[in-house]
Order: structure tokens, then C-alpha cells, then sequence
């Protein structure tokens, strides 16, 4: 009797992670195969994140999103990944040298071609492109992306400010063509802080 | 609103994450210039073409019976019983052993990684304190996150109330130091109780936080202070309540950082106790009912 119960209990909670969770598996994969920039390991990554994602579904607060949720244990397995592969990245004092070095190339010219938003996104050192990624494609706020990439949302917010002052002078011809003063974009300018966290909004509220 | 300060604000605008105050400032500037609405909605654009070219594109797309492999897998895992193996009465003892010495080894690695956690903890929450020292009471920077320490009681956190009252504390303070302002501001996801203090001619902040995130503060009893650090290249006393933590930052020198915490540790630690006490009854009453 016991056992059907476990097993009845068992067969719910995997009903409700299969109709919350895992219909994201194709965001997961997108943003892991962009990250790792290869099949096997992208679907590795992906795979490890909902192993882990089952275990821990008990944790998820429903009714949050579910999607961030998914991304920040992604974030935390590569992390995890590259710590033990010793694969460290370049973080720090280095950002700024490579978003100046960036900023430097002239923007490239021409007609837009299908992927040229995409290559455009690429040729950003990859803190900027993450951010930008995780909140124009993948709509997250900025403390759900603070949360993901362990980081203060103050960082995400300067990052973003910069990646997408690159982004609009990487593209160039393309943004003037939407209409985007690029030209007013200076990669240097410190983003004003009358922006809030979200984490501390809501807490106060 | 000038053009230049929407520009700067103008992604965060279409983020959502302006406070509603500058939401109000932007819609006002945007009714009256076209200049800058053709710059949102192009920027607006450009954000939907990243996300659709990103959707779209072919190489991120999920391979074929990729899916149905990931989704069999998890199933699997997901509602598979644990199996069951009964030892042989021989092998009783030893399994019966090997498990009681597997059982302390884990509780004892358990417990180190829970005080791991809750150094890791209050190491979080003090950089917190002093990034506020430094972003809202030296940079300004803050401002956008600060609501009155009344309003702050009202919808965060009772014991932020009981702070408001600046008269106690400016007469506790000792001779020579001046209260600048009490407030409470958001900094790192965290909201603070902020009393901004001049001494010695230098900023010194107060700095009230929740602590309910299971942190540990290198100090003894709750109520001492904790023989002040540095942190962040600031100095830094604190103390602790049952559900907060009090940080008194600066650049003072440490003995006069430690006046400052000496000053206002009996005061605000009544303070703060008596809303904690008031909570605990509040939550009994609830419960009992």
C-alpha cells in the first residue's frame, strides 16, 4: 500500500516537473550550444542541468519562473564544470581592457545579412554577450540574472549597459538604419544609478 | 529629463526596471520628444531582432530525438524505486558498522558545510554593509532606492521603524558626532536601516540588516560587538540581535570606529530587540489562533 502511494507520488511530481520544467529544455539547449559553441557538449550541459533540476524541483517556488530558475542551475553546473576542469575564465580587471579593445574597432559596414545581429552578438567578450542574452532573449530581470551568473545586480546592470553600447557600435550601419544614435554612445559613460534591483523592490514592498 | 539622461536609462525603461517614479519621468520626456521615442522604439526593435535572430538560428537548434532522449532519461530517474537489497544475516554486522561510521562521517562533513555556508553568509552580508557605506552614503549613488525608515518598517521590516527615531540616537551618539540622515536604501538585493554619521571629519555609516539567512558572525554572544575587521578596506564593527545584524562602517581609524559602535550598540539593540519581540508574539498569536 505504502509503496503504491510512494509510487503514485512519484509519478505526480514528475508530471508537474514534465509540464513546468521540461518544456524549457529548448531554451537550456540554445543557450548552452551558444556558451559551449558544440553539440556533445551543449546537450551534455543541458542534461546534467535537469538531472539536477528533478533532484532539487521540491526547491522550485512555483509560480516564479521557472525558466530563470532552470538557467540559473545551469549557470552553476558550467561554473562548476570549468572549476573542476580548471578552465578559468578571464573575469575582473580584464573586462575593461577587452570592452575598450572592442569598442576601439571601427564599426563594420555594409548590408545586414541574416546573421549579422548574431556575429555582431558573437564578437562581444563573452561576460557582455551572456548578459545581454539572458535579458533580451531570455527576458530575465536583472536579479534573476545577478542570481544565475553569481554576481551583485550591479555588475549585471553596468554589464548590460556596456554590452549593449557595444552591441549598437558593433552593428554599425544597421542600428543607424533603425534609427539608433549610435554615435552617442560612449563605451566609457558609468550608467547612472537611478535604476533599482529588483530584489531590493520587491523586498520593500 | 534631458535626452542624455534617457539615453542612459532608456534600456533599463524598456526592462521594466526603473522605479516608478523615473518611469513617470521617462513617459513625461518621451510625450514631449519625438527624437527620443524614435530612439526607443528603435532600440526596442533592435532588442526583438536579437531575440528572434538568437530563436531562430539554426545551429542553436535542438537536435533531432534529442528531446525524447532527454525526457525517457529523466522519467527514469524520476519515478524509478529505490531497490531494495537484503544482506545476508552474515554480513548484518559489518553493513550495520560501515553505515554508523558512514552516518558520523556524513554528519560531521554535513556540519562543516552548514558553518561553511553560514561564514560564506555573513561574509555576503557584510560586503553588503559596506557597499552601502560606499555606494549610498560616499557615492550617492543610492538614491533611487531610499524610502523613509517609517515607510520601510511599514512594508519591510518593523524593526527599520523604530530606527526613525533620530533624536535617541543623535543623544547617544558621542561628543562631536553628527547624525547626517537616517533612511533606508537597497543595495545588492539587500534593504538596509542607514544612519549617516559624521565624526572626525568623516562619513561613518550605521548599517542595519535582516540576518535570518542562517549567517554566522564571528561573535561570541549575541549583543558583544565583534572586535571590529576590515573589510573592503573600510572599518568595520558589528553586532548582532537575534534576526539582525548592526555594522558600523567607516574610514576611521579603529578605535574611533569602535566609539562610534560602543555608542549606539545599547540603544539600538533595544530597539531592534523590542520589534523582534513583537514579531515573535505577533507569529505566536497567529499560531495559537
Amino acid at each position: 500500500m505504502f509503496g503504491f502511494s510512494r509510487e503514485k507520488r512519484r509519478l505526480e511530481d514528475w508530471a508537474s516537473f514534465e509540464s513546468e520544467a521540461l518544456p524549457f529544455h529548448v531554451d537550456l539547449y540554445r543557450l548552452a550550444r551558444w556558451l559551449l559553441r558544440n553539440q556533445a557538449e551543449a546537450e551534455d550541459l543541458v542534461q546534467e542541468t535537469f538531472v539536477e533540476a528533478l533532484r532539487s524541483f521540491h526547491r522550485f517556488e512555483k509560480g516564479t519562473n521557472c525558466r530563470a530558475w532552470l538557467i540559473r542551475i545551469m549557470y552553476h553546473t558550467l561554473s562548476k564544470r570549468r572549476r573542476d576542469s580548471n578552465r578559468l575564465r578571464v573575469v575582473g580587471d580584464a573586462d575593461e581592457q577587452i570592452a575598450e579593445t572592442v569598442a576601439a574597432e571601427p564599426p563594420r559596414s555594409g548590408e545586414v545579412v541574416e546573421e549579422e545581429v548574431l556575429s555582431a552578438l558573437k564578437r562581444l567578450p563573452e561576460h557582455y554577450q551572456e548578459v545581454v542574452i539572458l535579458s533580451d532573449v531570455e527576458d530575465m530581470s536583472y536579479k534573476e540574472i545577478a542570481d544565475a551568473l553569481s554576481i551583485p545586480t550591479g555588475t549585471v546592470m553596468s554589464r548590460l549597459h556596456r554590452g549593449r553600447s557595444l552591441l549598437r557600435s558593433e552593428l554599425g550601419n544597421y542600428a543607424r538604419s533603425l534609427g539608433i544614435g549610435v554615435n552617442r554612445v560612449t563605451s566609457g559613460s558609468k550608467l547612472r544609478l537611478v535604476e533599482t534591483d529588483r530584489g531590493g523592490k520587491s523586498n520593500a514592498v | 529629463m534631458q535626452c542624455d539622461d534617457f539615453r542612459e536609462i532608456a534600456d533599463s525603461y524598456l526592462s521594466d526596471e526603473l522605479l516608478i517614479e523615473t518611469n513617470h519621468d521617462v513617459i513625461r520626456h518621451l510625450e514631449s520628444c519625438g527624437e527620443c521615442r524614435s530612439e526607443l522604439a528603435a532600440r526596442r526593435q533592435l532588442r526583438h531582432e536579437v531575440q528572434t535572430k538568437f530563436n531562430q538560428a539554426a545551429e542553436l537548434q535542438v537536435p533531432d530525438g534529442f528531446a525524447e532522449g532527454l525526457r525517457t532519461r529523466l522519467r527514469e530517474q524520476a519515478i524509478q524505486r529505490p531497490k531494495m537489497v537484503i544482506p545476508r544475516i552474515a554480513y548484518v554486522g559489518v553493513a550495520a558498522t560501515l553505515v554508523i561510521a558512514v552516518g558520523l562521517g556524513l554528519l560531521v562533513a554535513q556540519r562543516w558545510r552548514a558553518s561553511q555556508r553560514e561564514l560564506a553568509a555573513w561574509a555576503s552580508l557584510t560586503n553588503g554593509a559596506t557597499g552601502d557605506h560606499r555606494e549610498c552614503a560616499l557615492e550617492h549613488k543610492l538614491r533611487g532606492t531610499v524610502i523613509s525608515l517609517s515607510e520601510a518598517g511599514r512594508v519591510y521590516d518593523r524593526a527599520y521603524a523604530n530606527l526613525a527615531d533620530q533624536t535617541s540616537l543623535q543623544a547617544a551618539l558621542p561628543a562631536g558626532a553628527q547624525l547626517i540622515d537616517a533612511h533606508s536604501c537597497a543595495f545588492d538585493g539587500r534593504r538596509f536601516a542607514h544612519a549617516v554619521i559624521k565624526y572626525h571629519e568623516q562619513i561613518v555609516s550605521i548599517v542595519i540588516a535582516r540576518n535570518d539567512a542562517n549567517s554566522k558572525a564571528p561573535i561570541a554572544m549575541p549583543g558583544d560587538i565583534a572586535a571590529s575587521f576590515k573589510s573592503d578596506s573600510y572599518q568595520v564593527a558589528a553586532f548582532q540581535t537575534a534576526s539582525h545584524a548592526v555594522f558600523v562602517v567607516s574610514s576611521l581609524n579603529e578605535t574611533d570606529n569602535m566609539t562610534i559602535a560602543r555608542s549606539v550598540s545599547p540603544l539600538l539593540e533595544k530597539q531592534i530587540r523590542s520589534a523582534e519581540q513583537t514579531r515573535q508574539a505577533k507569529l505566536l498569536n497567529a499560531r495559537r489562533r
